[in-house]
């Protein structure tokens, strides 16, 4: 499974996730006390703050390994490129990471936080980092 | 008759390796093997070790002449995944059994503390700590703030499993998937990890995801290390005390090393980098009052820019000014570097120590620096602490050594086949034969934390989870190529079931078994106190099992033995807890006018009914039943 997964282009790969992780959001989406739609916000938030941010950023740090591979560079496919599973796990670490640090930072300027200004912050850091994603995608 | 001794010397030449391992194995065994064993339990686990040797020393010899082992790869290869699968299955199951049993607080010890924290967040007065960051945005979305710890703890045990993954995967050993997944697995079924997150210590095991990964990351992309490690350490920095003991050591070998034997070219520019920082660091540190000028001058150019007090900017000032120049020479310095590997291991490793460094100066320095004043004032032991009765939570609320000895009792003999035999770890596929940095590495942090967790140094309990994680590494070769052994055939297929059956039904027993420290009723009387009591009553707990949870539940000002806001000594607390005799009840009440009122005492279940304090409160007119475990105590009612 690995291995087929490991042989899918990226955008099947992102497929890929989002079709496993989507129903798994739901699901928990309906867990969570309160109603479907509070359940929904705060799923939303969940994957914004801890994998959104990560994921895109595995798309700007780590380069594919089919292309490295066909450029004629192994070794280096093997050392820098990243499978599905170490994708995921990559994104919520890349995210937390980039969350944990952009915050303490912008506090550390003496920033009173608000829940605007969070939420602010959060959306802003998806948004450039899938910026990011776009431009290097466009870059290759 | 002539003896002949040169075939038994040939013999012992040829396996003198392997006898020297035996020995070096079953001494090592010998010492691990805990007294409180009987004779005949010591003899078990005797014979279970050298069973194990013997397997291994068998699997070696041959893996190297098994032809088949190509052929098995698709067979090994379809069994790990079901292994993963397993391994996964078996994290969600044992993680979230507590829940299932015990409603939604089963964890901790320490969730009243992490949930009166997060309800500081969401105001506009709020925290340093990175972790509230994190969990900031969730509560902020909507999540109430005991599920959005749960989830956080929860995901820290996924993480920490998917971290071991990348890190093996990242390491050049035999089998990288293998190892991964054996990894996985050990972690899965692990029982001082299943402990340390039933004692929910979630900043901990947040950060110590963070470490694996970024120790991962030191084999892959070095550079990026630098951001996880300040994350990590920004949200509690012990679990990168081992690690960053572990890189200084590490580059100052290398660095003597290239100094003293490689050539005359790397030397000179060593030598002159060596020269120049401290001809820098001369120069700051003789003329600070002038540096410092500078810096105080752009503050308050830039204060009258923005029209207003930012002197919080000074730090970060030093923090980019250091980071400036330590970039420049890195800069100048790397160019000459690139051209030979073990150089740029150098300055990759010295990239990540100054990175770090300067997101520390950044982040937390008044944090780290109160950290180290705190450390050095009881010279790094817990048995100096001043008042005898916080030496346990000096040492960190945890398992003991001894206990964690036992948990990790049958992965012992693979822990110690796996840390003496280095050639476990050899990879015939690549031209660079062994994980060398990665080793060098994973002693020297062995070597750190267990000294750290063995003696009373502070936080000595808490370092025994870092040393689980580096039993894990150790153990995963000796396990990986036993079940690639076994794996032949169907008796070797057999006997690998029963050994995971046994590893997951220990970890599904204990998760089974294990009672929360607080019941939902003891908690749901505490989360009512707020509804039923006057704002400005004080609640005390009886014991400190209990406390943290009536600070983060109660609503209202709580404390315990030991705790904040307490006014007795110990000695005052053992006469109320175990005073005795006519005159004891009258002596409680002596003590009890040390608070203000109005006071509620809450009494857990686990504290027992036969303790004569618990018969005091149950017995004496003084005190008010408000509901099975909390009492009100008005001393106004002895005038009347």
């Amino acid at each position: 499974m690995i291995r087929r997964l490991n042989s899918m282009s990226k955008q099947s790969q992102s497929l890929f996730i989002s079709a496993v992780s989507i129903p798994v959001l739901v699901v928990v989406a309906l867990v969570i006390p309160g109603s479907f739609l509070t359940g929904v916000l705060v799923m939303t938030g969940v994957v914004l703050t801890l994998f959104l941010p990560g994921f895109f950023l595995t798309f700007i740090l780590f380069p594919e390994a089919t292309k490295l591979k066909e450029l004629g560079v192994d070794v280096l496919a093997n050392k820098l490129a990243i499978d599905a599973i170490e994708k995921i796990i990559f994104s919520f670490f890349l995210s937390i990471a980039l969350v944990a640090l952009c915050l303490s930072i912008i506090r550390q300027f003496g920033a009173v936080f608000s829940p605007e200004i969070i939420v602010g912050v959060i959306i802003g850091l998806n948004f450039l980092t899938m910026l990011g994603a776009l431009i290097t995608k466009k870059m290759k | 008759m002539n003896f002949d001794p040169s075939p038994f010397i040939k013999f012992f030449c040829k396996k003198g390796v392997w006898f020297t391992t035996l020995i070096v194995y079953c001494s090592l065994i010998f010492i691990v093997t805990p007294n409180s064993l009987s004779v005949k339990n010591q003899l078990i686990f005797f014979g279970y070790s050298f069973f194990i040797f013997i397997c291994m020393y068998y699997v070696l010899q041959t893996h190297e002449k098994d032809v088949q082992v190509h052929r098995r790869a698709e067979m090994i290869r379809k069994f790990l995944i079901y292994l993963l699968i397993f391994s996964f299955v078996l994290l969600i199951i044992t993680r979230l059994l507590p829940f299932i049993r015990y409603g939604d607080t089963p964890l901790g010890y320490d969730t009243g503390l992490y949930v009166k924290n997060m309800l500081t967040v969401e105001s506009p007065v709020n925290t340093q700590k990175a972790l509230y960051l994190v969990i900031a945005p969730l509560l902020i979305f909507g999540m109430p703030p005991t599920l959005a710890l749960n989830f956080i703890v929860v995901l820290t045990q996924l993480l920490i499993a998917g971290a071991f993954y990348v890190l093996f995967r990242s390491v050049n050993c035999p089998s990288r998937f293998g190892f991964a997944v054996t990894a996985v697995f050990l972690f899965v079924s692990s029982l001082t990890q299943f402990h340390a997150y039933w004692w929910m210590f979630a900043g901990q095991m947040f950060s110590a995801s963070l470490f694996l990964i970024t120790f991962a990351l030191l084999f892959r992309r070095p550079t990026l290390a630098i951001f996880t490690g300040a994350a990590g350490i920004s949200i509690h920095s012990l679990p990168f005390i081992g690690f960053g003991v572990a890189i200084v050591v590490f580059v100052v070998f290398y660095l003597c090393k290239t100094f003293l034997w490689d050539k005359v070219a790397y030397r000179k520019i060593l030598l002159f980098s060596v020269l120049g920082l401290s001809i820098l660091s001369n120069l700051i540190y003789w003329n600070w009052r002038i540096v410092s000028e500078i810096l105080f001058q752009l503050v308050v150019k830039l204060d009258i820019l923005f029209k207003k007090d930012i002197s919080i900017l000074y730090p970060l000032l030093v923090a980019f000014s250091v980071a400036a120049v330590l970039s420049i020479v890195g800069l100048l310095v790397r160019g000459r570097f690139e051209k030979k590997s073990t150089e740029r291991k150098i300055f990759n490793y010295s990239l990540l120590l100054l990175g770090a460094f300067v997101f520390i100066i950044l982040l937390k320095w008044d944090l780290v620096s109160d950290q180290l004043r705190y450390f050095f004032r009881h010279y790094g032991l817990a048995t100096n602490y001043p008042i005898p009765w916080g030496i346990p939570a000096v040492k960190g609320l945890f398992i003991e050594f001894a206990q964690f000895h036992n948990f990790t009792f049958f992965i012992l003999p693979f822990f110690l086949f796996g840390l003496i035999c280095p050639f476990v770890w050899r990879n015939k596929q690549t031209e660079q034969r062994y994980p060398h940095k990665f080793l060098a590495l994973s002693y020297i942090m062995l070597v750190v934390l267990f000294v750290l967790s063995y003696f009373p140094f502070i936080r000595q309990h808490r370092f025994i989870i870092m040393l689980d994680l580096l039993v894990i590494i150790f153990s995963v070769p000796t396990i990986y190529y036993l079940i690639m052994h076994f794996t032949k055939d169907k008796l070797g297929k057999l006997l690998l079931t029963v050994f995971i059956i046994v590893f997951a039904h220990r970890i599904v027993l204990v998760a089974w078994t294990q009672p929360p420290q607080i019941y939902s009723d003891e908690l749901k009387e505490l989360k009512a106190v707020a509804a039923i009591t006057e704002s400005n009553a004080q609640i005390m707990t009886t014991s400190t099992r209990y406390t943290p949870w009536a600070i983060g539940y109660s609503g209202r000002k709580a404390f315990g033995p030991g705790w904040e806001f307490d006014q007795w000594s110990l000695y005052k607390w053992i006469e109320f807890w175990q005073g005795n005799g006519d005159n004891a009840d009258q002596r409680r009440l002596e003590l009890l006018r040390d608070y203000k009122e109005p006071l509620y005492i809450f009494v857990g279940d686990s504290e027992g009914h036969e303790s004569p304090y618990y018969k005091f409160l149950e017995t004496n007119t003084i005190f008010t039943k408000t509901s099975t475990h909390i009492w009100r105590y008005e001393s106004g009612s002895v005038n009347k």
